[in-house]
């Protein structure tokens, strides 16, 4: 499988695997001590063991899924929403970032630079005055987020079933497993071997992106089969088929709309606000 | 002397009530929604934790319990969302839901109960390949099974994807003769398997594709006794949700109260069908009330947290009463066998 969705990884690809017996700051959390030498080191440390995160190209033009993704073109926008970054409270309001602005806090998610965190960057702790215990990580440890009782892991925070060493140590395996996860989501839905659109909404409008049952005004690709694949990959389904009366019930989900505070907007809502179509 | 042949008297009353009560004493199997796994005791109202499955953001889609090939009381279940199946057998020394294997890329859809090979039988899906009804019996053997054998309370399987889950109103005319000029009335619409029990077949009659805007629907039930043949048309405004149980089938009626393609909203009307009868019985309750299992005397309810029991026969029903509060929905209850295997 290629990676042509990463076309821009400082780190050679070749390096996506991260862990090393060797690298220093693996001992840290036995010495206890945050050493300010490490940080100054870190890119020397960086470009020997390649434990920086891949980067998303800045020409955003050159975005794209080509064949590594499958149909899956909503792989992009999970990930740079599973490993969104919180930024300081004083990131301006009226930034080109404000759209983003989340939650009662003030703080806001960044969509620059660095979005696809396999593991905890340096930015992610600088940026903070003030992080929960729970939310701290070590810059180049796995990106790491508890969801109830499981554990999520790495750019697609795989979570069920529990990453493999590999993915979490890995970011390209970690894409596979996600977007494999991806995969047995879409075969899941009722989409899948259900052929009737009796029942369903005309359309759907998701933070501006209309899905429709074939997806016409998203070249095909914005269905509501890709819709209920999205919702499922964080748990739940979308839609639901009744077999026996040969028609679909009304959708699982009421969307709150879209300038709703960030802890109560839908999935959907949350992975789409990082669809291009949002940010170019 | 009188005095003990009183209390003998008495006694020997107290027992034949005891006796003439036949859910005294039952126990019963209840499972949450979301995977909470309880034993019941009808009588006293106890209960007794038996196991937790782990739903990751899921709950449960379908389940049925039977026998498994070692003649154990064994509870199958099926996650709604993702279609993982589990088995539980709650009176083994060990009670933890197993799951069951799928091979690499392969996912199963539905979970049903076959009574001959003594096992769960599922739509065993590889992608987008189109699958057999398959058994899978313990060492991962599977057996291509017939859904004739299989029962199901009801299921969220595609009845495409089933052997005689769809048939036409033409074959259901020559099957059930007696009813061949309502068969013939809507000769287009086909008829779907709704579920099946060791007694009873129900089958709903599948919508027209497409409706005129404030065209009315109505919902057609065929209900079929198996040892006898006997069999019942029923009409219903509501469309239906079936719950086909051994001795009893419900439907649970949904309507759509603002116009056609509305939300659907449940009615709180229910109607019960006993094998052999010609007509169903009609009852209303609560519309936040869901059936959970019915036998010939007793139907449970669940409303949030609370469970509820009516009394019902073929000729009326009474009126619920609450008996249980627990700290989870339950999703569907199975009776125990008396010889517990």
């Amino acid at each position: 499988m290629t990676h042509n969705l990463y076309l821009d990884t400082r780190a050679h690809p070749e390096y996506g695997y991260a862990h090393s017996p060797h690298h220093p700051r693996h001992g840290r959390a036995v010495l206890g001590v945050r050493s300010l030498l490490w940080r100054r080191y870190q890119r020397f440390w960086d470009a020997i063991y390649g434990t920086q995160n891949p980067v998303r190209n800045r020409r955003r033009g050159e975005i794209s899924c080509d064949g590594n993704c499958g149909n899956h073109w909503y792989t992009m926008p999970i990930a740079i929403h599973e490993t969104k970054q919180w930024m300081a409270p004083q990131t301006p309001a009226n930034s080109e970032y404000a759209h983003l602005r989340g939650g009662a806090s003030g703080r806001q998610y960044a969509v620059d630079g660095a979005v696809f965190n396999q593991f905890c960057p340096q930015r992610y702790l600088d940026r903070l005055p003030y992080i929960e215990p729970h939310e701290q990580g070590y810059p180049g440890n796995p990106w790491h987020r508890h969801d109830g009782n499981y554990a999520g892991y790495g750019m697609m925070q795989i979570t069920n079933p529990p990453a493999t060493n590999e993915q979490v140590w890995n970011w390209k395996a970690n894409v596979d497993g996600g977007v494999a996860n991806l995969q047995a989501k879409w075969n899941a839905s009722d989409f899948s071997e259900s052929h009737t659109n009796i029942g369903l909404p005309d359309q759907i409008d998701v933070m501006g992106h209309l899905f429709t049952y074939d997806g016409g005004e998203g070249g095909g690709l914005t269905t509501y089969h890709a819709l209920d694949t999205i919702k499922r990959f964080n748990g739940g389904q979308y839609f639901r088929y009744n077999p026996t009366e040969g028609e679909w019930y009304p959708p699982l989900v009421t969307l709150p709309p879209d300038n709703s505070e960030e802890n109560t907007l839908d999935y959907t809502q949350r992975v789409m606000r990082y669809h291009p179509h949002h940010y170019e | 002397m009188n005095k003990i042949r009183s209390l003998a008297c008495a006694l020997f009353a107290a027992l034949l009530a005891l006796n003439a009560d036949p859910c005294h004493a039952k126990e019963y199997v209840l499972l949450g929604k979301l995977g909470d796994t309880l034993l019941c005791d009808d009588a006293t109202s106890k209960t007794q934790g038996i196991a937790k499955l782990d739903l990751y953001k899921d709950e449960i889609g379908e389940a049925v319990m039977g026998e498994d090939s070692e003649g154990s009381f064994t509870l199958y279940v099926q996650s709604a969302a993702d279609h993982e199946s589990y088995l539980l057998h709650p009176f083994a020394r060990s009670k933890k839901y197993e799951k069951l294997p799928c091979q690499e890329g392969e996912f199963f859809r539905g979970i049903l109960y076959d009574k001959k090979n003594k096992g769960p039988a599922v739509v065993a899906q590889k992608d987008t390949e189109l699958a057999d009804l398959v058994t899978i019996i313990p060492g991962q053997r599977r057996v291509k099974t017939d859904i004739d054998d299989c029962i199901f309370i009801r299921s969220n399987v595609v009845r495409e994807r089933i052997p005689r889950g769809h048939q036409s109103a033409e074959e259901m005319a020559n099957r059930f003769p007696k009813h061949e000029s309502e068969m013939k009335r809507n000769p287009s619409l086909r008829w779907i398997l709704a579920g099946q029990s060791a007694l009873i077949t129900s089958y709903n009659r599948g919508m027209p594709g497409a409706m005129a805007k404030g065209g009315k629907r109505k919902n057609t039930q065929l209900f079929v006794s198996r040892k006898s043949g006997d069999s019942c048309l029923h009409h219903n405004d509501d469309v239906g949700n079936t719950y086909t149980y051994d001795e009893v089938v419900v439907v649970r009626g949904e309507a759509r109260i603002e116009g056609d393609y509305s939300p659907l909203k449940y009615s709180g009307n229910y109607c019960f069908y006993f094998p052999g009868a010609d007509e169903v019985v009609k009852c209303t309750v609560d519309p936040k009330m869901m059936i959970v299992f019915t036998d010939p005397t007793t139907a449970f309810f669940a409303k949030g947290n609370d469970l509820y029991k009516m009394p019902i026969s073929r000729t009326g029903c009474g009126t619920p009463a609450k008996f249980l509060s627990l700290d989870f929905e339950v999703f569907q209850m199975f009776p125990v066998p008396e010889k517990k295997p």
